[in-house]
């Protein structure tokens, strides 16, 4: 359930952030006893004094960010605001990891990818280089965030950050394969292939060849030592080899006329049909991946937020390809015969499936 | 034995702290059935619940009356304000704040009512962070008004680890993301709330200095048994 308040919080924060922090709230424990409770992990909180430190840290950090920011302004601006942002969420980790604050990760990493995103920006336009580069950056980064948290769920202390590294890292992929997946995504990538090649700018293409070599060498690592399974490596490495291969092709040409493809008579290209093909079916694949996943290593909650990124999908692809072809009152009714009929028959395969694994799990030991 | 009789002994016997047990034993002894004495508890416990209702019916009459009170107080000052002396007012926000203050030690301490207490201290901390913000009208300061947050940031953790109460650390954390968040913000190359008066940077590193302790502060006070998970 607090997956939908995450994904609420991402894709609009003025209404989801709040609903997130209440939901956090609510169902805070009083006390939590990790030695009790296999799922104290799940709690942001696990004390009244944890909540406040956490709360208090997350407060140093931004004010540490407005103090950089005020001195670089009394001494005449020397910084750029990507540098203060870099420092703050850098400050966040070590502070984060000190304290074990979930909160002060959470949104250091935000700080340290945003900060990232921004710089490669400021490089694209100043030496106008395929912006798809950023995008498979950002994969890569995903992708690094999910095996670094398989890596790490193994040690107990470190259960808690793991969780934010493996749902951050399922979160951003499949919103971006989401995203490419729709038409609006599609012609947006007709524009990000377009321009020079990324090796224009050797700060760029450094950047892309670390994360690239830190992402593999995780997976060999994790691989090798049995922290994530064959097929997650393979999926993992599939999906870098996919963003790779679209920073290396040249500029596709998505729709037929050159167009964008927010109107209705724009027609995709047999390139376009192709691209609009494999990210569907990647998208698909990587939701029941994680489903079979979630059954596989008995986690109730990769179980429910894969279902609830399965509902989504249906939703937004129902209304992606639908809405320009049906007649609307028809697409309405459509919709909510759909809703009704995917929530039963997904509601009740998640319950079989979390069933079956409290059936299967060992006794609890008393 | 008579049910007033049993009823009278059950009431001594749980006064004087005897268990359930001794009590039922030495009734039993004393020629009273099972019905009289379980008849007895449960006749004391209605009483109880009696008395509950009417305490807390009491303490509802009483926190609607405070609270009517407050309210024509706090409207008869907001419609003479404007013709008040800059004394008079800054008199009347100290008195508020102290008697707030004082009310809540005397209805903890004395009283032994904590959450009327600390609920009173805590509409003292509230009456101290307006107090800022109304001075500041008083004697027009031009300052940049987060700073006011700020303030009144560090004097709720001060009155917070005075009383080692917890509302105060929580109402400290609330106010403090309020001046964060107000602070002009320098974001993808735009100024976001930007300010021609700006706090200064001694005083948000003081503030950065201060809620990195509190933070380091109450990570101490964890309880043991969750420390071993840090």
């Amino acid at each position: 359930m607090i997956f939908i308040y995450i994904l609420l919080a991402i894709v609009f924060p003025p209404l989801g952030i709040p609903a997130l922090i209440w939901f956090i709230l609510k169902r805070r424990h009083s006390s939590t006893d990790p030695a009790k409770d296999n799922n104290w992990y799940f709690q942001v909180f696990l004390s009244r004094e944890d909540s406040l430190s956490q709360l208090f840290l997350l407060l140093a950090v931004s004010f540490l960010g407005l103090t950089i920011q005020s001195l670089n302004r009394d001494f005449s601006s020397p910084l750029n605001w990507q540098t203060i942002v870099l420092l703050t969420s850098l400050a966040g980790f070590a502070g984060a990891y000190y304290f074990k604050a979930v909160l002060v990760l959470i949104i250091s990493l935000l700080g340290f990818l945003g900060w990232w995103i921004s710089q490669m920006f400021s490089w694209a336009f100043s030496q106008n280089f395929k912006t798809v580069s950023i995008m498979a950056g950002f994969v890569f980064f995903s992708l690094f965030f999910y095996v670094w948290g398989r890596a790490q769920e193994r040690m107990e202390k470190s259960r808690r950050f793991a969780l934010v590294y493996l749902i951050l890292g399922i979160i951003f992929v499949s919103g971006l394969l989401f995203f490419l997946s729709a038409k609006i995504g599609l012609g947006r990538l007709e524009d990000l292939t377009g321009g020079a090649p990324v090796w224009v700018s050797w700060q760029a293409t450094l950047s892309l060849l670390i994360l690239a070599v830190a992402l593999a060498a995780s997976v060999s690592y994790s691989s090798a030592r049995r922290l994530i399974t064959w097929p997650e490596a393979g999926a993992v490495s599939l999906l870098a080899i996919l963003f790779t291969a679209l920073v290396l092709l040249p500029k596709q040409i998505i729709s037929l006329s050159g167009g964008n493809l927010f109107s209705s008579s724009e027609n995709l290209s047999l390139t376009g049909i192709s691209w609009a093909i494999i990210f569907n079916v990647t998208i698909f694949l990587e939701i029941l991946g994680l489903i079979l996943l979630g059954y596989k290593r008995r986690e109730e909650w990769l179980v429910n937020l894969s279902t609830t990124m399965l509902f989504v999908f249906i939703v937004v692809k129902y209304v992606d390809w639908m809405f320009s072809f049906m007649d609307k009152g028809f697409f309405f009714i459509g919709a909510g015969i759909l809703m009704f009929g995917v929530g039963y028959a997904m509601e009740n395969g998640r319950r079989l499936v979390l069933a079956n694994l409290k059936g299967e799990q060992p006794a609890a030991q008393t | 034995m008579d049910n007033q009789a049993v009823t009278e002994l059950v009431k001594s016997s749980l006064a004087a702290g005897q268990p359930m047990e001794e009590i039922y034993r030495r009734l039993l002894a004393q020629s009273a059935t099972i019905d009289q004495i379980q008849a007895g508890f449960a006749t004391l416990t209605a009483e109880h619940e009696k008395a509950d209702t009417q305490k807390k019916t009491v303490r509802i009459i009483l926190s609607a009356g405070a609270i009517l009170i407050g309210a024509g107080v706090f409207s008869l000052v907001a419609s003479n304000w404007a013709d008040m002396t800059k004394d008079l007012k800054v008199s009347i926000i100290l008195l508020s704040m102290v008697a707030s203050y004082a009310a809540g030690w005397q209805m903890e301490e004395r009283y032994g009512f904590q959450k009327t207490g600390e609920a009173l201290t805590l509409l003292g901390a509230i009456i101290y962070g307006a107090g800022i913000f109304l001075v500041g009208q008083i004697f027009n300061i031009h300052r940049n008004w987060p700073d006011g947050f700020i303030l009144w940031m560090l004097g709720a953790l001060a009155l917070g680890f005075a009383l080692d109460l917890y509302p105060l650390f929580y109402l400290a954390v609330i106010v403090g993301f309020i001046a964060a968040a107000s602070q002009p913000w320098v974001l993808f190359g735009t100024v976001i709330y930007s300010s021609t008066i700006f706090t200064s940077s001694l005083l948000l590193a003081a503030a950065t200095a201060v809620v990195l302790f509190v933070s380091y502060f109450m990570r101490r006070r964890m309880p043991d048994n969750l420390k071993e998970y840090y």
